[in-house]
């Protein structure tokens, strides 16, 4: 079971101590004896219900956002690794690279939050989809309209998680060329040989840019489901 | 009092999440199947993460850096098929393949 944080090593003894404090602190204030105490809370929105279908639709919003961020990145990236001069330098851009990646494919991992709030969402709308074929309590022309709108959201959401399976392969193929070249730069330093070095990593804005392109299709192609 | 009680639980929690570090170190395991159906009653185990790999034939998992292990679970019984290192911010890919009636993986960092 792996640990939802840990705390820094280099203040482990009171950063921990605080941290424990803290959480036990976040455990009572969302105590329900003690949330009654302050009266009856107003729901985050009560127009919207909570569904995994709403909670997917929300989450695919934001991941896209983040997406439009890290192709801001990935661009910015290409420019100045093209200016590089120095192998220190080329060292710390391929590393920062590997970190914005990773992070973005953190997100669309398969075994990340929105992969499983899909596959969630997923087998609620097909559960949906069941329970209108086998519906007696709406007359004929209700249930159909049910089945249809259901029969359109399984279909979305199928693709939606698609998407997702398809722009974790692309990141995983993104950070492999990465990390490939920035192996082959160090390989390429340690047998001294820096210009040819920084030459390696500067090729990589070529990769980066082509990257970015196809990003920018995939963001345009990333739409979440409809209600 | 009750707004003071909800202040000090705001900067409580404040400090306290400044102690912690919520982000640990990560890698990536690429997990590709290149054969076409599992046995009955088998599936491949990541560290402690099953694999769906019965619709897909790969599949990409996070996963803390450190020392990561492949099982194929059979009913009740467990078989290590392969042991690798996760590193930071780095992809390991994991091929599990057939040969000779038993799986086996290969892997490439």
């Amino acid at each position: 079971m792996t640990a939802l944080f840990t705390p820094r090593p280099r203040s482990s003894s009171l950063g921990g101590a605080i941290c424990a404090a803290a959480i036990c602190t976040a455990l009572i204030a969302i105590n329900p004896a003690i949330a009654a105490e302050n009266g009856p809370s107003t729901p985050a929105s009560a127009t919207t219900p909570s569904t995994p279908l709403n909670d997917f639709r929300s989450q695919l919003g934001d991941v896209r956002k983040s997406l439009e961020g890290v192709n801001a990145r990935i661009e910015e990236k290409a420019k100045t690794i093209e200016t590089l001069s120095k192998p220190e330098a080329a060292k710390q851009q391929v590393e920062e690279l590997q970190a914005l990646i990773s992070q973005t494919l953190g997100l669309v991992a398969d075994n990340g939050e929105i992969a499983k709030l899909g596959a969630s969402a997923l087998g609620y709308a097909r559960s949906k989809q069941e329970q209108m074929r086998s519906d007696t309590k709406f007359t004929p022309s209700e249930r159909q309209a049910l089945q249809k709108r259901w029969d359109q959201n399984v279909a979305e959401m199928v693709k939606a998680t698609d998407e997702l399976a398809k722009a974790s392969n692309e990141f995983t193929q993104l950070l492999k060329t990465v990390q490939t070249r920035g192996d082959y730069a160090a390989e390429v330093l340690e047998v001294e040989n820096a210009d040819e070095m920084v030459t390696v990593v500067r090729n990589l804005a070529g990769d980066l840019r082509g990257a970015s392109e196809g990003l920018k299709l995939f963001i345009r192609s990333l739409t979440p489901p409809e209600s | 009092m009750r707004l003071r009680f909800a202040r000090a639980i705001l900067l409580a929690a404040g400090v306290g999440l400044a102690g912690c570090d919520w982000h640990e170190e990560t890698g990536f395991v690429e997990v590709k199947k290149s054969f076409p159906v599992f046995a009955t009653g088998d599936s491949l185990i990541l560290n402690s993460t099953t694999l769906d790999l019965a619709a897909r034939s790969s599949l990409v998992v996070q996963q803390p850096t450190g020392t990561a292990v492949i099982q194929l679970k059979h009913g009740e019984t467990n078989r290590k098929l392969c042991e690798f290192a996760v590193r930071k911010n780095r992809v390991v890919t994991v091929t599990v393949m057939a040969t000779n009636g038993s799986l086996r993986c290969s892997v490439q960092s």
